[in-house]
């Protein structure tokens, strides 16, 4: 290996040397160059050569059997060496990353410049991302809640009504919305193409079927009365051999049915729910229900946006490396959520007709917002000391175990430790999102000052670019300023 | 018998490749190669000692391809012993 200034130390590894090089870091990665002493090669040539001995027939040999240079003779040492390779570079890359103090955030990509007489590596390692927080303490989103109206909550005990609704026989002539039983004919071209006998007809505006227009024509037919019409069919419309053609209609209607709601009472309103015996109690519970609605939108709403805005106002390097390994984990993901479906990628693409790079662009964005989303979480989370304590994890484990305890699919062993502290991790993001939510929505003295740094700039700057000569009487406005952004 | 003619091929195999530990290689020879021939020949080509050589024919198994009958060509094999310390690179350029 060609001697660099910084490089060209050797250190020990087990009783093996790796000597590495440490190229240029870029873009949160690092090439590290990896001279691999022939002990350690040697050492994996062993081990690939009881692989392939145990998988080749060898004749002459039972399988396994065959000894190093009769299996190395009958494959070839490349062969051979590729196998030893393929344990070789995980260990080799890991324990020169050890060696150099470096930590990698995803699979290291690795290229073999060199194989004979001696194994260098290349490997680029993706270092882990940095962020640095921008200033957050001044985030502020006032979003009120949305207040439940009176509306919404008669429209919701209208829907109740309306569910409940019973049709009644009624003695007149055919009005809208109105259920109707009718033997009709319909010919277009001398074809027929609808013949029905006492089929059920809900006479709505709206209904485009058979063509629209139709329940229109129905209106005013007494019960027992026949009716012969034309309707225009538009040009447009979806039954290609309808389109444009002129349907005639004859119509017999036997019996119409009205539509009625059911009187709001309490015996009406009662089974609905748990302690619902009146009416009173039906529209506060409805009201409850949309307020707490609204408030967990209120929250979802605000966490997605002071995130945003946290992640806005930091700064991030990550390295392109992780980031596609972030992207193959999402993709990976929709793969098997799609699976679960019995739909495969290519369907998938011709369906939302997206091409396969598109897809994989998009999943690189998600994977690049999700790290930075989670970045910001945990720089917040250490910078305001958040940490979840013992019990609050023990509390989530448990809650984590009842949630699946009633499902029937594999149990997630949470015991161990690497499982806690992927709690603790999450835990950690959710006390976060806690915390910003709370910076965001106080009205302190920090609020104030922001404002106020911010309102006198601007004041400022309008005043200088009014009239420079002003600025000492600008000055002396600034209290006011600030009262009347405190308002 | 012509030197050139006597060793056809080494035999490796799981039980050849134990023998050679104790100084014995075994070799394909010529049906007609006699123990002296042999032990000649080795010593010639691999300029080594030959303390001893044991021999065994193999007979052809009888074969049916279609219709026909025949006979699998008969062969002999050579237990070379070597004298103690001395070895044969066997599988060089085998």
């Amino acid at each position: 290996m060609q001697g660099r200034e910084n490089t060209g130390y050797s250190v020990q590894f087990g009783v093996i040397c790796l000597k590495v090089t440490q190229g240029e870091t870029n873009d949160r990665q690092t090439v590290l160059h990896i001279e691999v002493d022939s002990a350690l090669v040697e050492q994996h040539m062993g081990r690939a050569h009881q692989r392939v001995a145990a998988r080749v027939n060898v004749p002459g040999f039972r399988k396994g059997k065959a000894p190093r240079r009769v299996v190395e003779s009958f494959v070839g040492k490349e062969y051979l060496l590729e196998e030893a390779l393929e344990s070789l570079i995980p260990a080799a890359v890991s324990a020169a990353v050890e060696q150099e103090g470096l930590k990698a955030s995803a699979t290291p990509r690795v290229s073999v410049v060199e194989r004979d007489p001696v194994v260098k590596i290349d490997a680029t390692i993706p270092l882990p991302p940095v962020a640095t927080l921008g200033e957050y303490a001044s985030i502020r989103f006032d979003d009120e809640i949305e207040q439940v109206t009176d509306e919404q909550v008669e429209e919701s005990v209208q829907r109740l009504t309306e569910a409940n609704a019973s049709w009644n026989d009624v003695d007149r002539p055919v009005k809208a919305g109105d259920l109707i039983t009718f033997t009709s004919r319909g010919t277009a071209d001398d074809n027929t193409f609808m013949d029905q006998t006492d089929a059920e007809y809900l006479a709505d505006a709206d209904n485009p079927n058979p063509v629209p227009g139709f329940s229109a024509a129905l209106v005013g037919i007494k019960p027992g009365e026949s009716k012969s019409f034309s309707i225009e069919v538009p040009e447009d419309f979806s039954r290609a051999e309808l389109a444009g053609k002129t349907a005639e209609f004859e119509v017999t209607v036997a019996s119409v049915r009205e539509k009625s709601l059911p009187e709001l009472t309490d015996e009406l309103v009662k089974g609905l729910g748990e302690g619902i015996n009146t009416v009173a109690d039906l529209r506060i519970r409805i009201r409850e229900n949309l307020e707490a609605r609204a408030t967990q939108a209120l929250r979802e709403s605000l966490e997605e946006k002071v995130v945003d805005e946290l992640v806005e106002r930091s700064t991030f390097e990550l390295s392109p490396i992780m980031l596609e390994h972030e992207a193959e984990h999402i993709l990976r993901e929709q793969e098997q959520a799609l699976a679960r479906y019995n739909i495969s990628f290519d369907q998938y693409l011709a369906q939302t007709g997206q091409s396969a790079d598109e897809l994989v662009a998009n999943a690189t964005q998600t994977a690049e917002r999700r790290v930075k989303r989670t970045l910001v979480m945990d720089k917040l989370a250490e910078s305001e000391a958040l940490e979840p304590t013992d019990a609050e994890i023990d509390a989530e484990i448990e809650s984590l175990n009842a949630e699946h305890a009633g499902h029937d699919h594999e149990q997630t062993d949470y015991s161990s430790d690497e499982a806690r502290q992927s709690v603790a991790a999450v835990l950690k993001r959710r006390k976060a999102v806690d915390r910003a939510l709370e910076i965001a929505q106080t009205k302190d003295d920090t609020a104030k000052s922001a404002t106020k740094k911010a309102t006198s700039k601007r004041k400022k700057q309008v005043d200088a670019a009014e009239d420079s000569d002003d600025s000492v009487k600008a000055e002396s406005d600034e209290p006011d300023v600030v009262e009347a952004s405190n308002e | 018998m012509n030197i050139t003619d006597v060793l056809k091929a080494p035999v490796v195999t799981e039980k050849s490749t134990v023998l050679q530990e104790g100084g014995k290689y075994v070799f394909k020879v010529d049906l007609r190669a006699s123990k002296i021939d042999i032990a000649r020949a080795i010593e010639k080509v691999f300029n080594v000692h030959v303390k001893s050589v044991n021999t065994l024919k193999t007979h052809g198994k009888m074969k049916t391809y279609g219709r026909n009958r025949f006979k699998q060509p008969d062969t002999k094999k050579a237990i070379v012993t070597l004298a103690s310390g001395e070895s044969i690179q066997l599988f060089e350029g085998a």
